[in-house]
């Protein structure tokens, strides 16, 4: 460390260290207006390409990152005596030892996450207790909006710790369920038919996949549970929305009764 | 009020030429659409990359009118590029590609599909001659019919009777929703048991979707489709109607060069030598649609030329026999396009509109999750950008902007026709 401290009062040339943060600096810029700026052009593309540019855009944004730390590196090898280098990269250890620590996990839980694909722009996940649709991936953490339109960051290192559930894992095609309890006096088969009609049905629902109906029988009633894909991810809750309310118009023109509430709370 | 010719597709023009006929069915999965050529796709996809990047802007936004560029009289007009009496389209290639159908005097010859081309192509046509041959022409049920949970439209229909029926609208038969499905389930469940001698007219986009939904297939069997008019089909039925209608040689000339398009085959003419690149575009952006291609084909006949036209090419203008018409330049049609302006729920409107050949803005409402406030506001805006009209109360698509309609809501990853 002293010597690092004499090497400053010495003939230290700074302008390598001050081009390296510049490099860093410009870096981190671009990558933060391609993080907004790209999804807002992306919402303009076909939703196939547009799954597929958001998709990409994490690991583009940390192979450009990753690129920026070995330039800096070029230029720190390139410029220095190694007793120099070796004091300077020891403090800078030092430091992040100390001060940087979790920022510096969170960036390898995100090259890690961006590596394993355990998240991208679009998908929809769970981590703890939030779920939402991923909006963007930084450095250091990720940001979702959850169904009530709440942004909320989550820190990369989560992925140490956590389950991470995905839904969708990269696709467009998203499976959405909504859910039907009923009393258990009524004819399935119909209600199944009907419940199925309501997902071909659903101006939101993406044809190309398969709709399904399953069922099952509990104590109080039947659970019903109509699975279908919404054209666009992003309508999920909207999607879910006009199958219940579809799904509930038809089942009460059939007679159907819903299950007793508290009964079924119980369970 | 334009002029209405029977496009010249006879059986003596076959003979006489030794071409095709223009109006032939072939079975659906050998459709295949004309191809776009090359540098039209490629300056297609930069232009709409570019529509997209300015958010569906174009640069034509605003622009002066062309002032050198007018459109001719309507009586010229109706001479060029005559409205064709769609009922009166000439039958010798459908009745060729149903001949096993039509020849059989069983009873029992079974169900036979067609699968019309959007916006209609032979369906006043199979009408006109299924009434001429005292075929029993299916009335589809109304929507409130539909939507009933009742037999009496299926009880009326006379399919054990021995008769010949013919079901020309299909796509009216039924609706996206949870209750419009039963309906034509039950008339399957019928046309199975009773195995009446029909013939069905169904619309191409709801075709896929009664496949998937109600497996129409399985019943009704492989489909027929009117075969594409590509390029050279275009030259002969464009060329043929304006020889037919008008009462004075009509010299059509692209404005941007002066070059002579329709010009009559010569005998000895292969298709290749014939072939204009205007025509290409117009085949492969119809998607070998005559009805969407004769739409936009006379929006493009101009009375005057352009600037740009070479004297050379103008001296010899005017030394043509009759009428010169000039075509404005492919490249400089104003056609309606949809990239990068439309939204996806914009998509859920246009394949509804489709799905069903037409609706009144009151069922829209009934079908699809928009308020009657909201669902004005897309028709009109959509209708601003060219591809909806309102004809009496219901709403469809524009025949120049079906090719917009159709590539948006492929791209949007919807279920589309295979026409």
């Amino acid at each position: 460390m002293s010597d690092f401290l004499d090497s400053l009062s010495g003939n230290f040339d700074i302008w390598p260290l001050v081009w390296i943060l510049v490099l860093l600096l410009v870096g981190w810029v671009l990558t933060s207006l391609a993080q907004r700026q790209l999804p807002r052009f992306a919402d303009r593309l076909p939703t196939r390409i547009r799954s597929r540019l958001l998709s990409a855009l994490p690991a583009a944004s940390i192979l450009f990152n990753v690129l920026l730390i070995l330039v800096s590196l070029a230029i720190l090898i390139g410029s220095y005596e190694t007793d120099s280098l070796i004091s300077l990269v020891g403090a800078a250890g030092l430091g992040i030892g100390f001060a940087l620590n979790p920022l510096v996990t969170g960036i390898v839980a995100g090259v890690v996450a961006v590596y394993e694909q355990a998240y991208r722009t679009g998908d929809w996940v769970e981590v703890g207790d939030d779920y939402g649709v991923v909006k963007s991936i930084g450095l250091r953490s990720f940001k979702i909006i959850t169904p009530d339109d709440t942004e909320v960051t989550i820190p990369h290192s989560r992925l140490w710790s956590d389950n991470i559930a995905n839904a969708n894992a990269g696709s467009p095609d998203h499976l959405v369920v909504a859910d039907f309890y009923l009393a258990p006096r009524h004819d399935a088969g119909q209600v199944r038919q009907k419940l199925w009609d309501v997902g071909i049905t659903s101006p939101y629902t993406q044809l190309a996949r398969p709709v399904v109906v399953v069922l099952a029988e509990k104590p109080w009633g039947t659970h019903y549970r109509l699975k279908a894909y919404p054209m666009d991810g992003r309508d999920e809750f909207q999607f879910i929305s006009d199958l219940t309310v579809r799904g509930k118009a038809a089942l009460a023109e059939l007679g159907a009764e819903p299950a007793n509430a508290l009964i079924a709370a119980e369970e | 009020m334009s002029q209405s010719t029977t496009p010249k597709t006879d059986k003596t023009d076959q003979q006489a030429d030794g071409k095709p006929p223009l109006w032939e069915l072939i079975p659906l999965a050998e459709f295949k659409p004309p191809s776009s050529p090359a540098p039209e796709a490629v300056r297609s996809g930069l232009h709409d990359l570019w529509r997209r990047l300015r958010g569906g802007e174009t640069a034509n936004n605003g622009a002066e009118p062309d002032v050198e560029m007018e459109r001719p009289s309507q009586r010229l007009l109706d001479w060029a590029a005559p409205e064709p009496d769609w009922a009166a389209t000439e039958l010798a290639g459908l009745e060729t590609g149903l001949s096993g159908w039509l020849d059989s005097e069983a009873a029992s010859v079974g169900v036979q599909t067609i699968v019309d081309p959007p916006m209609g192509l032979v369906r006043e046509r199979l009408e006109r001659w299924a009434a001429e041959q005292d075929y029993f022409i299916i009335t589809p049920p109304t929507p409130e019919q539909i939507i009933a949970d009742s037999d009496e439209w299926l009880g009326a229909l006379p399919l054990d009777g021995g008769q010949r029926l013919l079901l020309p609208r299909l796509e009216r038969s039924f609706l996206r929703h949870h209750n419009g499905l039963d309906l034509l389930r039950r008339l399957l469940d019928r046309i199975d048991r009773l195995d009446p001698p029909l013939l069905v007219l169904c619309q191409s986009w709801a075709w896929p979707y009664l496949c998937q939904a109600v497996q129409f297939d399985a019943v009704l069997g492989a489909p027929r489709t009117p075969a594409p008019f590509g390029d050279e089909a275009l030259h002969r039925w464009l060329g043929g109607s304006a020889q037919d209608a008008s009462p004075h040689p009509v010299v059509f000339r692209e404005a941007s060069n002066g070059k002579t398009l329709l010009e009559p085959f010569a005998p000895d003419s292969s298709p290749s030598s014939t072939a204009s690149a205007y025509l290409k575009n117009l085949a492969a952006r119809s998607r070998g649609n005559p009805r969407v291609a004769w739409n936009i084909w006379r929006s493009a006949l101009l009375a005057s030329k352009d600037r740009s036209v070479e004297k050379e090419a103008q001296e010899e203008a005017k030394e043509d026999v009759g009428y010169t018409l000039w075509v404005r330049p492919w490249e400089q049609m104003h056609l309606p396009d949809l990239a990068g302006s439309a939204k996806s729920l914009d998509g859920m409107l246009l394949y509804t509109l489709l799905l069903h050949g037409g609706l009144a803005r009151h069922l829209l409402t009934d079908l699809l999750p928009f308020s009657p406030g909201q669902l004005l506001e897309r028709l009109h805006r959509l209708r601003v950008a060219g591809v909806v009209e309102e004809s009496g109360d219901v709403w469809g698509p524009t025949p120049v902007g079906y090719p917009a309609i159709r590539r948006f809501l492929e791209e949007e990853g919807f279920l589309v026709d295979a026409l």
